[in-house]
């Protein structure tokens, strides 16, 4: 399907997907029109993950299908209308967003199943998650510690967890839903041996045990976050010195349990650089069908990646320089 | 305002949408035969009509329209309440 790449899994993802919901056809077309090879086998990486977790799911791979048509048309399209009207968020207080969504297991169950899909499907999530894949697990050293905080349908800590000589691993959230959710997803891709998942709020885990981590990761955290500074110096804590934090927030981006208006890389990376990290690396990749110069110009959803450094390592730090 | 006057208005909203002066429509065009006609733009094709003709959208509105001139049967629906 692309210039001769051999991606089965992302092959067998689409053409179910399409079979499921014929009408999606022109979107994914577009969407996968134009990824770099070394994005499109990132993709194909995570297609085969998907599937796994799909064909071991109660509803299957078109029970995921669902969901994600679920989170277009359902949970995202109401948000995008008030977003486009009001031009901010419809919820600003973490309280709302906790009563709406996360008190909602079932909402949050279609939610993080549809995210998932979405992660090979959206050309902004495809291109952070090859980001992540290409560009940032690379950088961590051989056992180097790693902790991905609200790590959700648990993709990415899975990544993260199989990456070889990497060191301990630990995946933190505040909700038990999600945490049984990765926890699930772990078991089912057979990925649990080095990884500790934790019940813990970052901002109460506070101290205790000090800086841990070579690596910390948050992939679509901030936005939901009253205060992502805060968040950022909290995260900062747990780094060891020369420690890396990778970021990824929407820019643009309304969902019902979006409550921060990041509004683009420049502002994404002033959040980082407040909450006391060193930028070494940023990007921006624009929402499917938009050049990032349109996309900045319409205001329309960007993904913006941005690699923090703690101050303070030693020059042989154990991550590399990329 | 009639039917003709407000599909003109439709199209230059359109046009200023997805950014392409030269896009045509007619009544039985579907978003699917426009490039760049997709959801998100749908959505910001809404929210111009609601602020150029005064008007307000519900949400199961906005996925229900078939074509073109659903849409611009709905339009002048609301615009004729208003004036009613």
């Amino acid at each position: 399907m692309f210039d001769g790449a051999d991606t089965p899994h992302l092959d067998h993802l689409v053409a179910r997907l399409i079979e499921r919901w014929p009408d999606h056809g022109d979107y994914v077309a577009k969407s996968l029109a134009g990824r770099a090879p070394e994005v499109v086998s990132a993709s194909d990486a995570l297609a085969r993950v998907i599937l796994l977790l799909g064909e071991r799911a109660a509803a299957g791979v078109e029970g995921l299908i669902d969901d994600y048509r679920f989170l277009c048309e359902k949970i995202v399209l109401p948000e995008e209308l008030h977003f486009r009207r009001h031009g901010r968020y419809r919820l600003a207080k973490f309280e709302d967003a906790e009563r709406e969504c996360y008190a909602n297991p079932l909402l949050m169950g279609r939610y993080m199943n549809g995210l998932l899909v979405s992660e090979a499907v959206w050309s902004n999530h495809a291109h952070v998650f090859a980001e992540y894949l290409n560009d940032y697990l690379p950088r961590l050293a051989s056992g180097a510690s790693h902790l991905e905080i609200g790590p959700g349908h648990g993709v990415f800590l899975y990544f993260a967890a199989t990456k070889p000589g990497v060191g301990r691993v630990e995946g933190w959230d505040i909700s038990p839903t999600s945490i049984a959710k990765t926890r699930d997803a772990l078991q089912a891709l057979g990925a649990t041996g080095n990884v500790e998942l934790r019940l813990t709020d970052l901002f109460a885990a506070g101290a205790a045990g000090g800086a841990r981590f070579d690596s910390i990761v948050m992939s679509e955290i901030l936005e939901h976050l009253e205060d992502p500074v805060a968040a950022v110096r909290a995260a900062c804590r747990h780094l060891k010195p020369g420690g890396l934090l990778w970021v990824n927030v929407p820019a643009n981006s309304p969902a019902p349990d979006h409550i921060f208006l990041f509004e683009g890389l420049e502002h994404a990376k002033g959040i980082v650089e407040q909450g006391g990290l060193a930028i070494e690396h940023s990007v921006a990749f624009p929402m499917t069908g938009a050049t990032l110069e349109k996309a900045v110009r319409r205001k329309l959803a960007v993904s913006c990646v941005v690699l923090g450094r703690k101050p303070g390592g030693p020059p042989d730090s154990t991550l590399g320089n990329h | 305002m009639d039917r003709d006057e407000i599909r003109a208005k439709v199209r230059d909203i359109l046009a200023e949408v997805i950014e392409d002066d030269n896009v045509e429509i007619e009544d039985a065009t579907v978003a699917e035969e426009v490039p760049d006609w997709d959801s998100i733009n749908h959505v910001r094709m809404i929210v111009d009509i609601e602020a150029q003709f005064g008007i307000r959208f519900e949400i199961e509105e906005i996925t229900r329209s078939e074509n073109v001139g659903d849409l611009v049967d709905m339009i002048k629906a609301k615009l004729d309440r208003q004036g009613a």
